[in-house]
């Protein structure tokens, strides 16, 4: 007698694998043959897979067409079925996949990594921003020694600098030839209200962004402009739109002061 | 064995919540009663999810229906999952909490389906067991749903009404009737859908589904993407004369139309409870 574990495998294997050792367990009822009975399932997991990663990846998806992208999807299915409760996640694993992928375009893996960014911004942890006004009370003396903690929806996109207009094309409609991509670049995703929202990042400001991120202060910052080849204006002038940038545009969630330790969070 | 809780928690006609109507139920809309959420779908971390979520479940009562507990998977219990499932309850305060007699993975894999149970008493004993388990864990009683099939298989001794009302039994659960599910199975399967309806222990009925489904001539798939068909509103009718009025819900999850569309086949749910109450019920369905 096969075990309900048995079984199980015997089923799963068969959804996964293609397995057909499970079939001798199935009954034959009616018209449909015990082989076309087990066809559904198997049908509903990859396309039920392939739906959902449809969902999360819009821009991949219409970048790619239907028949290419759900054969990306095909071979992702297979080499990483689903380990979570829930189809929020599945998907965790594809930007990575793709690039490792050779028949994945870089354009295409870049459009991966930037669909995930926006799918994670958008259920990212709820945080109020804080903004200009939140500093006000920031002795002059104490600025060099200013940290942020950014928001938990702020991702760092790698990817060219035309992505996030040939993604905003792509999602209205439009052919993928209606955006020209630029050079390598990175672009900036996070969440404002129910809204998120991105923009690309020039290499300066995620030179300073990265310091900060990191727990570095805003004097650790300046020194790390004026060490690069980044911009022609000096680092305290690019520092100080870039603070300017981030607290208007609701990346920060909170600030600390070496010699204002208090934290406020917004 | 959990004591029974209350079949009184909840009342009338609802919707499953789905996000395309999150504007217009928060604009304000009648002829709904109460919404049952997807679990899953709320075990996020925060942003517009839970957001709506808030601010509905003011206005509403709410049910939490799963698809990932796998009630009758022979891997171990998910322990988060389960923690996650208490989390959201805390914050929904639902008027119970539902999920599916089936299995959705093993071995660490998540098939993301309703698979099915051979109905024999090895998994009857097996569920039973995860059954009392979850109760204890979430303190209140579990409704299991009867799920839609393609296969069944050679080794099931029992039929599936009679696998239910002995789980039933022995755990003190509760049911959650999809009498479209009854439909597809007794079409796909071969059985009198009033047969499986006799069978069920009136008293632990708490709630019923209406959904759509695609028939394929061989065989019906659940599909939830259509209105609900005239044969499963006769068989709701012979149910509801059977049993009373149960809170019912319309399921739609694909190709979902405004609310009006919905709020109209609520309706006729509504309409269809009234006329079976009255002095003559039974009505023969195929």
């Amino acid at each position: 007698m096969t075990t309900l574990a048995d079984l199980q495998r015997q089923f799963q294997d068969h959804l996964t694998l293609g397995s057909q050792t499970v079939l001798p367990a199935i009954q034959t009822q009616g018209e449909l043959a015990p082989a076309d009975r087990l066809g559904i399932y198997r049908y509903a997991y990859r396309q039920r897979l392939t739906e959902a990663l449809a969902n999360d990846f819009p821009g991949l998806a219409a970048l790619l067409g239907a028949t290419a992208f759900a054969d990306l999807a095909r071979r992702y299915v297979a080499a990483h079925p689903s380990r979570n409760p829930s189809l929020r996640w599945f998907g965790a694993q594809l930007p990575a996949f793709a690039a490792a992928d050779p028949l994945v375009t870089p354009v295409a893996t870049g459009m991966a990594r930037f669909d995930w960014a926006v799918a994670m911004a958008f259920d990212a942890p709820d945080e109020a921003a804080i903004g200009l006004a939140d500093l006000a009370g920031m002795p002059p003396e104490s600025a060099a020694g200013l940290r942020f903690t950014f928001v938990a929806s702020l991702a760092v996109v790698a990817g060219d600098a035309g992505l996030g207009e040939l993604r905003r094309g792509l999602l209205r409609g439009e052919g993928s030839e209606t955006a020209a991509l630029g050079d390598e670049s990175a672009w900036l995703v996070w969440r404002q209200g129910d809204s998120v929202q991105y923009r690309s990042l020039p290499a300066a400001e995620r030179v300073a962004l990265e310091v900060m991120q990191g727990g570095g202060s805003l004097g650790e910052m300046c020194l790390a402009l004026a060490a690069g080849p980044h911009e022609a204006a000096p680092a305290q002038h690019s520092a100080a739109q870039f603070i300017n940038d981030w607290l208007t545009q609701g990346l920060v969630a909170a600030f600390a002061g070496d010699a204002a330790p208090s934290t406020q969070a917004g | 064995m959990m004591q029974p809780g209350s079949s009184s928690a909840l009342h009338g006609f609802g919707l499953g919540l789905r996000p395309p109507h999150y504007p217009a139920i928060e604009a304000g809309v009648t002829g709904i009663d109460w919404f049952e959420i997807i679990s899953e779908n709320f075990m996020v971390r925060g942003g517009p999810p839970l957001r709506h979520l808030t601010r509905i479940r003011a206005d509403y009562p709410m049910v939490m229906h799963g698809v990932s507990l796998s009630i009758g998977s022979t891997s171990p219990l998910d322990r988060a999952y389960l923690g996650s499932l208490r989390e959201l309850a805390t914050r929904v305060e639902p008027a119970w909490i539902s999920d599916h007699l089936c299995w959705t993975g093993i071995a660490g894999l998540n098939m993301h389906d309703l698979l099915p149970l051979p109905f024999t008493e090895e998994a009857l004993a097996h569920v039973a067991a995860r059954v009392d388990q979850v109760q204890d864990f979430l303190g209140r009683p579990l409704l299991l749903e009867n799920t839609s099939s393609y296969v069944a298989f050679v080794q099931s001794a029992l039929s599936e009404w009679d696998f239910l009302a002995e789980l039933v039994r022995r755990t003190g659960c509760r049911l959650l009737l999809d009498v479209n599910n009854v439909h597809v199975n007794a079409v796909n399967h071969g059985f009198r859908a009033t047969e499986f309806i006799d069978a069920l222990p009136a008293g632990a009925v708490w709630q019923i589904h209406l959904a759509g489904h695609q028939d394929n001539g061989s065989h019906i798939v659940d599909t939830h993407d259509q209105p609900v068909a005239d044969a499963v509103w006769q068989l709701y009718a012979y149910t509801i004369a059977r049993l009373g009025a149960v809170p019912t819900m319309i399921e739609r999850d694909d190709h979902i139309p405004p609310l009006p569309a919905l709020v109209a086949e609520l309706d006729r749910a509504r309409e269809v409870t009234a006329a079976a109450r009255q002095p003559n019920p039974a009505r023969e369905v195929a």
